[in-house]
């Protein structure tokens, strides 16, 4: 099983706790890139020192898996340290997974397995797209972004009460996918829904994000749902906590200190 | 047999409880208590090696953090073990420190159990505790500290083999560089399978008869545990290790001194010859022969490192040992050895002519000799991300697969003398890992060969999750190779482990 979590949380290297107040623009004339661009900064916003407890539930009834796992973020001298700790289901409990990430370069990671009792080096470019066997990609979460992308702003609407805007995304020559259709919070600039469709048009995964809660000042989504419509999978990601500016201890960021977390 | 109905019923008992998770939490403190308890069986595949009876094991960890201050780790072992074919009934069910042989079927022991102090950049461990360096896998040549548990041969997770030490660390780490002080103040032994348990080495076995030019000489075997050595300040374990983070890259060197923790054995023994009154043959030669683990104070100097490179881990290790000793193969020699048929027919004569018995010394060839010896290794593992596992099948089936290969490498200076080991011996290890079906199953397969001799073993492993706290556990353990080696020694103990795990 941790094997497994190996592969999986291992990409976890800059899984950032959520996003930002901006200043409502509903009178600003943007364009589709300027709207994603705002939303992917309103998501990193509070990520440079923040912890979070978060509940992932992949499946749905008696054969979900369901996971607890506590994120903290610093930013230490000129790197982004992420420290993920698995705290339940209790047969992998304790595993760890350190990220320092800086601009330009390859990220570095360490993980801790409680089943082996030794921290190791991981290789950043080897860990999976996906979080923690989820269908829930980094990009989901705000982790990482696709750049090259050629965005076109659609127009404004309402979806679900909140004002919106609506933003089709127009994949790279290297992605698989095909184009992708946001709905952005006018207000907040966190998203509100992504759709994904394949290369014929046809929809093939719905991310929702939703109970956006005010978290020091800071506008933060407790729940993101995923659909993955062609295996019929749902995800569900859920914050228990989270709180920013914690004045996190740098120390706590380094691999010595990966052991006996949680 | 009674203590063993005791032990699976309370497993049975703990299986079907309500899982409990006793925890604590404050604003950033915590105190935890949690744990996992076991129930299995080895089914053996050759009915003429020793059987095993069913085994149990409850594990329970204590975690409590001062956030910040200070942090103590406890662990607890308790249960049967099924593998122990002659209990011991002394100190009985407390595993000791000093002991090899802890043939004890019940068992209680503190596994870890230690404190961390933080001030600032410098981070304080005392107590029993378990100090793992080195980058390899399984087997790192500059990991010394711990002794292991070798009672299931290397059948057990590493950190399972791994016995906790009383040491007191000392780490300190600024920016890249990280430097750790050990000192481990008394001696620890490895602990090892006793004569009639399932997985003592048959090579270790003293035969019961040996022919001789006078005829076959029968010999009484005795397996004594090992002389601890006194609690000195002389006799402690040192170590250090120097690590830093460089372009990627992290790399240590390690100085330990302190004992050797492989397990090395001693062979000695008498020849007793008494009178017959027969003309023909006047004394009757008998044989007792003592074989205890012997100890030696090794240094080591070692050096590792691992870095990411395209999609790969790479990981590297080599360490110089100086004071280590290393088996010598004397079973196929001892019969004919021209010293020791010369003492017992002298003793012979001697008794033929006085009609007393005498019981004399025998010049047994050594069973161990120090030797100069480098050890090195270098390993890559690999994780298959989407990406790659789309471009070598076309989709993500490979996706969360984990491969590693590794070469081990022994080298033997001055190889003079018939050693067990040829001057250059090779490990090749291999494991594939995966899981399945949503993380349900998890499965995985380790192969060690070694190609000087040919002996290799596989080890694959399914985990099932029948719930999420609740597994069932399959394990096969298969030997091939030559009857004189390390690994081929075991080539009859092939079997098939069944059991079950619930945490809580």
């Amino acid at each position: 099983m941790k094997a497994q979590v190996h592969g999986r949380w291992a990409r976890l290297t800059a899984f950032v706790i959520v996003l930002g107040a901006t200043a409502p623009a509903a009178a600003l004339q943007l364009s589709g890139g300027e709207i994603i661009g705002r939303m992917e900064q309103a998501r990193d916003e509070g990520g440079a020192d923040a912890s979070s407890v978060l509940r992932l539930e992949i499946g749905s009834g008696d054969d979900a898996l369901v996971r607890t796992v506590a994120i903290y973020r610093r930013r230490c001298g000129g790197e982004m340290r992420s420290l993920v700790v698995l705290r339940d289901p209790p047969d992998v409990s304790g595993t760890a997974v350190l990220t320092a990430a800086r601009a330009g370069g390859r990220p570095d990671m360490w993980m801790y397995l409680p089943e082996l009792g030794r921290v190791r080096q991981l290789n950043a470019f080897a860990q999976s797209e996906r979080f923690m066997g989820s269908d829930l990609t980094y990009e989901d979460l705000g982790v990482m972004t696709i750049a090259g992308r050629d965005h076109r702003f659609l127009g404004e609407a309402e979806l679900e009460g909140e004002p919106v805007y609506k933003v089709v995304s127009r994949p790279t020559p290297r992605e698989e996918t095909g184009r992708l259709l946001t709905w952005v919070n006018r207000a907040t600039f966190l998203p509100v829904r992504i759709d994904t469709f394949d290369r014929v048009g046809a929809m093939v995964r719905t991310a929702r994000f939703a109970d956006v809660r005010d978290v020091r000042g800071i506008p933060t989504p407790f729940s993101i749902d995923l659909d993955n419509l062609e295996s019929g999978r749902r995800t569900r990601l859920t914050l228990l906590e989270v709180d920013y500016f914690r004045d996190l201890d740098c120390n706590l960021f380094r691999e010595e200190r990966l052991a006996h977390l949680r | 047999m009674q203590a063993s109905r005791l032990a699976t019923l309370a497993v049975m008992l703990l299986m079907t409880a309500t899982p409990v998770r006793a925890q604590l939490e404050r604003e950033r403190d915590h105190v935890s208590l949690a744990g996992a308890v076991s129930g299995w069986h080895a089914f053996r595949l050759h009915s003429d090696t020793p059987s095993e009876r069913p085994s149990s094991l409850l594990d329970l960890r204590l975690d409590a953090e001062r956030s910040g201050v200070a942090h103590l780790f406890a662990r607890v072992r308790t249960g049967y073990d099924g593998k122990i074919g002659d209990p011991d009934e002394r100190n009985r069910p407390f595993l000791t420190l000093d002991e090899v042989y802890q043939d004890k079927d019940l068992f209680l022991e503190v596994d870890e159990a230690f404190v961390d102090v933080f001030l600032g950049d410098v981070q304080l461990r005392v107590g029993k505790q378990k100090i793992s360096w080195g980058q390899l896998d399984e087997i790192q040549p500059t990991d010394n500290l711990n002794p292991e548990d070798l009672t299931e041969f290397y059948f057990r997770p590493e950190l399972e083999r791994k016995i906790g030490i009383p040491a007191a660390t000392l780490t300190w780490y600024r920016g890249p560089w990280t430097v750790e002080g050990v000192w481990a103040p008394f001696y620890t032994a490895y602990r090892f399978p006793h004569r009639h348990d399932r997985w003592f080495p048959p090579i270790l076995v003293v035969p019961s008869r040996v022919d001789t030019p006078f005829g076959s000489l029968p010999i009484r075997s005795r397996y004594p545990d090992v002389d601890p050595p006194p609690r000195t300040l002389a006799s402690s374990d040192v170590a250090l290790r120097v690590r830093r983070f460089l372009a990627g890259a992290e790399l240590s060197a390690s100085v330990f001194h302190g004992w050797d923790k492989s397990p090395s054995f001693l062979a000695t023994g008498t020849a007793t010859l008494v009178p017959t009154g027969d003309p023909m043959r006047p004394a009757a030669p008998s044989s007792d022969i003592t074989v205890r683990p012997s100890l030696h104070r090794i240094t080591v100097l070692g050096a590792d490192l691992a870095v990411p490179i395209w999609l790969l881990a790479l990981r590297a290790e080599a360490a110089w040992v100086h004071g280590r000793f290393f088996p010598v193969a004397i079973q196929n020699r001892v019969g004919n050895d021209p010293r020791l048929v010369a003492a017992v027919r002298a003793a012979a004569e001697r008794v033929a002519a006085s009609g007393q018995p005498e019981t004399i010394a025998l010049p047994i060839l050594p069973t161990e000799l120090e030797r100069e010896s480098v050890q090195y290794g270098v390993g890559i593992d690999l994780s298959v991300n989407e990406p790659l596992s789309r471009a070598l099948t076309g989709g993500e089936r490979l996706a969360g697969t984990f491969i590693l290969l590794q070469l081990l490498d022994t080298v033997i200076f001055r190889h003079d003398q018939p050693f067990i080991s040829e001057m250059i011996e090779h490990v090749v290890g291999f494991t594939i890992r995966r899981s399945f079906r949503d993380e349900r199953v998890l499965a995985q397969v380790k192969v060690g060969y070694n190609p000087n001799h040919g002996d290799v073993y596989v080890w694959p492993e399914v985990t099932y999750r029948i719930t999420p706290t609740l597994h069932a556990l399959f394990e096969a353990r298969v030997i091939a190779g030559n009857r004189s080696q390390q690994i081929g020694e075991y080539r009859d103990h092939d079997e098939i482990v069944v059991g079950l795990r619930r945490f809580f």
